[in-house]
């Protein structure tokens, strides 16, 4: 018989006497048959066995699925990584402008240092700049700083060079200090490679005024010591950049920035061939390294010891490379200068 | 299974040992079949066994598998939401009595044990909690708040709220008489507010000051 709280009053008069006895029946119910502590135990452990091999049934096909295609795990690991890719993001180098030093020494009357500043705010289309001044027995020598920023378009560093040209004329001696302005920013991999893409609109424009955009935009991000060319051959426009760096053998090389010709704000990759020339000299001699861009297919061509063979030699064993990667393109060498076209 | 494995299921089943017999038994008055209570308890000690490296002092295993065993039947009442549109034909089975037991008394008991089950379940989870746990279990006040994790007055509050309901719901079915309509004159004892008498039962106060239940 199952003991239920004595003395129904105690309730407070707030249930009925069945209830009482509704609730002694329930209590003596449910004490008969009550299953010993090692079967529920075991029911217990037996369920706890069957929740996981239900875990297992369910992942069971997804395993199947990708162990019998070992692509689709490749391409899950890929679409994965894309997307952590643009979603993470990196920590990169970026130039974002250039820090112009205008040094003009021999300044007599300290006055003029206003006009100086005001003329190169105006040239460089800078926002402020800044002045020091130093006091010398010649006079005083004034330094003038100002960021431009790459956004504004402006090469700063030719009109400063212009500016110093003029103050020069007008009895300074000035001098211009131009250098990339290098942040470290924070973005996902889509906006770090935009950055090392530069894009030049060509419709409309001359060669001329193709070519200073190029010199400008590479000088914004810090490429320096170049020489860009752009020259209208009948039907066709050539583009040769050269750039030189030195540093010591094993020294990382620096972020690929590419240029992306344009025109009506499509871009002209696949038109025609790109060509992208990088020798590299070292104690073995000069490895002369190509990319060859044709109607979408990339040829890398190495040559070793470049430096040593004669300009035909170059050409034949540049063809001979790209014939074996399946280009079959017009391979010309003279001097040490490589053109590659397309076979007419 | 691995040795640590092993050794904590034998230290639950040795815990569990004084309490498995009436654990079982509430988890069924908790529920609307003996099934259902037995699925509740089989969760409650699964749940104890994930958990037992939780539980530092072992003298309150006790409380402390009630407070799973509660937990427990809160999350299947919202789980098992749909399951109260159930017919009730397969509450408390009405077979054959236990050896030794008259076959009268035992489906009369049948008969009271559904229609308390089916009282109780128009309570609120914490409240038929209360009520069970307070009546047939022989829990005080104080030890069914600190399993539910609430204040006394809060336990107070569902013990009186779910006898309400629970007489509510008797009269509407016909098993007690309605409540008496309070006196229109209450100028002449304060202690005689909400008298409600039932027959056999002593006359009480449902109002006015709070009662002790112990």
């Amino acid at each position: 018989m199952t003991e239920i709280r004595p003395d129904a009053s105690s309730r407070g008069g707030l249930v009925p006497p069945q209830f009482e006895d509704d609730l002694r029946a329930l209590g003596e119910t449910t004490s008969v048959r009550i299953p010993d502590l090692e079967h529920s135990v075991t029911a217990v452990q037996s369920r706890r066995r069957h929740a996981v091999q239900r875990w297992r049934e369910y992942l069971m096909p997804i395993t199947n699925t990708f162990t019998r295609r070992p692509w689709l795990t490749t391409a899950g690991i890929a679409a994965a990584a894309v997307l952590a890719l643009t979603v993470v993001p990196i920590s990169y180098q970026r130039t974002t402008g250039t820090d112009v030093a205008l040094t003009v020494a021999g300044v007599n009357d300290l006055s003029r240092s206003e006009g100086i500043a005001n003329e190169m705010k105006t040239v460089l289309g800078a926002q402020q700049i800044a002045i020091k001044a130093e006091m010398a027995d010649a006079g005083a020598a004034l330094t003038l700083s100002a960021f431009v920023p790459a956004s504004s378009g402006v090469n700063a560093a030719a009109r400063a060079n212009a500016l110093a040209k003029e103050l020069n004329a007008r009895g300074y001696a000035a001098h211009v200090v131009a250098t990339p302005h290098v942040e470290r920013v924070s973005g996902n991999v889509y906006a770090f490679a935009k950055d090392l893409v530069i894009r030049v609109e060509t419709d409309g424009k001359s060669a001329s005024q193709i070519e200073a955009e190029i010199r400008q935009r590479l000088a914004d991000n810090g490429i320096t010591n170049t020489q860009v060319s752009v020259t209208d051959t009948g039907k066709e426009r050539k583009v040769t950049i050269e750039a030189q760096r030195f540093g010591e053998p094993g020294a990382s090389e620096p972020g690929k920035v590419s240029l992306e010709l344009m025109k009506n704000g499509q871009s002209t990759i696949g038109d025609g061939v790109s060509v992208e020339v990088k020798k590299i000299r070292s104690p073995d001699g000069v490895t002369m390294n190509l990319e060859v861009t044709s109607k979408g297919q990339t040829t890398s061509v190495t040559v070793p010891h470049a430096d040593t063979m004669s300009d035909a030699a170059l050409a034949a064993e540049i063809t001979s490379q790209l014939r074996a990667a399946g280009q079959n393109l017009d391979v010309r060498v003279s001097n040490g200068q490589i053109e590659i076209g397309r076979n007419n | 299974m691995n040795a640590r494995m092993v050794a904590r299921w034998e230290r639950l089943v040795a815990l569990l040992e004084p309490v498995h017999t009436q654990a079982v038994a509430t988890a069924r008055r908790l529920c609307r079949s003996t099934a259902e209570g037995d699925d509740l308890y089989q969760e409650a000690v699964l749940r104890a066994f994930e958990k037992l490296h939780t539980l530092r002092d072992e003298t309150r295993f006790r409380s402390w598998f009630y407070a799973a065993l509660l937990s427990r039947h809160q999350t299947r009442l919202r789980r098992l939401f749909w399951r109260r549109f159930l017919p009730w034909e397969d509450a408390f089975p009405d077979g054959a009595e236990p050896a030794g037991e008259d076959g009268n008394h035992w489906d009369e008991r049948t008969q009271q044990t559904a229609r308390i089950t089916r009282a109780l379940a128009t309570l609120a989870a914490e409240q038929r909690e209360a009520v069970v746990l307070f009546e047939l279990e022989g829990f005080s006040i104080e030890e069914i708040a600190s399993l539910q994790r609430a204040s006394i007055p809060a336990v107070k509050s569902r013990l009186t709220r779910g006898r309400e309901k629970l007489r509510g719901w008797y009269e509407r079915q016909g098993f007690a008489p309605a409540r008496a309509r309070e006196p229109q004159d209450r100028s002449s004892d304060e202690s005689v507010k909400g008298i409600a008498t039932f027959p056999g039962l002593a006359t009480a106060s449902v109002a006015g000051k709070e009662r002790s239940d112990d």
